[in-house]
């Protein structure tokens, strides 16, 4: 194996495996977007998220906060609708889709990094204790100070290793508030999965469930501090 | 009106546009920059991070998409392919925080010095040779130029020809060739100073000419 080939496993090594933000993209586009067309949404989005605080029981809407991504090529639409009663709905935002069932099972499908106060609303709303989180590179919370989850937290137990596999599966997860006993709630975990030089982005969604909801993180990093992966 | 026609238009023309249709039409409807960043942010903040760790990358990568942006009129239009010109951009960037680049790779070298994590041994296990070749590597990049480091890690990480280096650093040739001869010199004496050795002679190694 020469230099080259070694450096190129150095290479894979230090790849990020979440691709770069969608405020990253903001940035650019914001800037290179002419005056006319850039967002105005330092104007209305916080009276937005100050409405949907008062008005959190209305499940649709945070459907109608405008997409944190400020993109213009992403098309999705706000599109909440509550269902009949609270047996079921559907939540869209620009960044996930969470739909409850009427038999209490909760599907969430990350279309990119969410809006972490939009999921957890959502997901709050659907009956499910908790929070909703990105994958944070720099979060330096939980053993070690690697971001990284503490396995006797998670109900059952030490259940880490199974679930963290799951976390890279799907963009899917299916869940409900059996999950977890009385006082304890989920982790909804967000990340993302890139390739070398992949330019299309995968996103991954896990949950853990905690025994206790106030050990619930408030900032996650998978990645291996061992390996860098 | 005519704007917006013009506009409608431009954003008709398919995905399959080159790089260099997309940066010419650009300079008469801006968003169409925006599709230059949908193609190569994810390959440069990879790139960046790789050098500079994940805390800088984002910052270095906008700047280099602004420059770009603030730069597409003197880009050469016979140039199909952007990658050279927005990796030179992003290399020239990175060597100017070359400070922060050394800090990266010594913190690397470290952690690949430091014992495996208690319950991570499984994922770990088989790793342990090439961890300490990963730590002699990113101490050997701190020892490098900035120049021969540039030209490297743009051959290694960025997967540039040699004629793609020689066009994003704006250099002859034989430069790129000779810097890049004293670069691996240099990497393959630390491999083999720490007993990592096993490296091709320099006649056995690919060049890359994609």
């Amino acid at each position: 194996m020469d230099e080259m080939t070694k450096l190129d496993d150095l290479g894979v090594a230090l790849h990020p495996r979440r691709a770069p933000s969608e405020k990253l993209r903001d940035r650019v586009l914001t800037a290179t977007a002419p005056r006319s067309a850039r967002p105005v949404r330092s104007r209305w989005l916080v009276p937005s998220l100050a409405t949907a605080a008062v008005t959190a029981v209305a499940i649709g809407v945070v459907a109608l906060l405008p997409d944190s991504g400020g993109t213009t090529a992403r098309t999705d639409q706000a599109g909440g609708r509550a269902g009949q009663g609270a047996a079921t709905f559907e939540v869209r935002h620009a960044s996930f889709t969470l739909v409850r069932s009427a038999d209490g099972s909760v599907t969430f499908t990350a279309l990119q990094l969410v809006d972490t106060d939009a999921a957890t609303q959502a997901l709050n709303a659907a009956g499910i204790a908790g929070r909703a989180l990105n994958e944070d590179p720099a979060c330096t919370a939980g053993p070690g100070g690697h971001g990284q989850i503490e396995p006797a937290d998670l109900y059952p137990p030490d259940t880490l290793h199974s679930k963290l596999t799951g976390l890279a599966a799907d963009d899917t997860v299916t869940f409900r508030s059996s999950d977890y006993p009385e006082g304890g709630g989920l982790l909804l975990a967000v990340g993302t999965e890139t390739g070398k030089g992949a330019t299309t982005t995968k996103y991954a969604a896990g949950v853990f469930a905690y025994a206790d909801a106030n050990k619930i993180p408030t900032c996650i990093n998978f990645t291996d501090p061992g390996t860098g992966q | 009106m005519g704007d917006a026609i013009e506009r409608a238009t431009a954003a008709t023309i398919t995905a399959s546009s080159s790089d260099a249709e997309v940066i010419e039409a650009s300079l008469r409807v801006p968003e169409r920059f925006g599709e230059l960043y949908d193609r190569y942010a994810a390959m440069l903040y990879g790139y960046a991070c790789q050098r500079v760790g994940t805390t800088a990358a984002e910052d270095l990568v906008a700047d280099t998409f602004l420059d770009a942006f603030s730069q597409r009129q003197r880009y050469d239009l016979a140039r199909a392919d952007a990658r050279p010109w927005l990796y030179g951009i992003l290399a020239n960037k990175i060597s100017r925080r070359g400070r922060t680049e050394k800090i990266h790779y010594r913190a690397i070298a470290r952690a690949w010095q430091a014992p495996t994590v208690e319950g991570l041994a499984e994922r770990v296990a088989d790793q342990v040779s090439a961890q300490a070749q990963r730590g002699v590597l990113a101490a050997a990049l701190c020892r490098l130029s900035k120049a021969d480091r540039n030209v490297l890690l743009l051959v290694a990480w960025g997967q540039l020809s040699y004629v793609e280096v020689a066009q994003a650093l704006d250099l002859p040739l034989g430069t790129v060739r000779s810097r890049l001869h004293r670069a691996r010199r240099t990497v393959r004496a630390a491999l083999a100073e720490a007993g990592l050795a096993g490296a091709a002679p320099e006649s056995q190694a690919r060049e890359r000419t994609s």
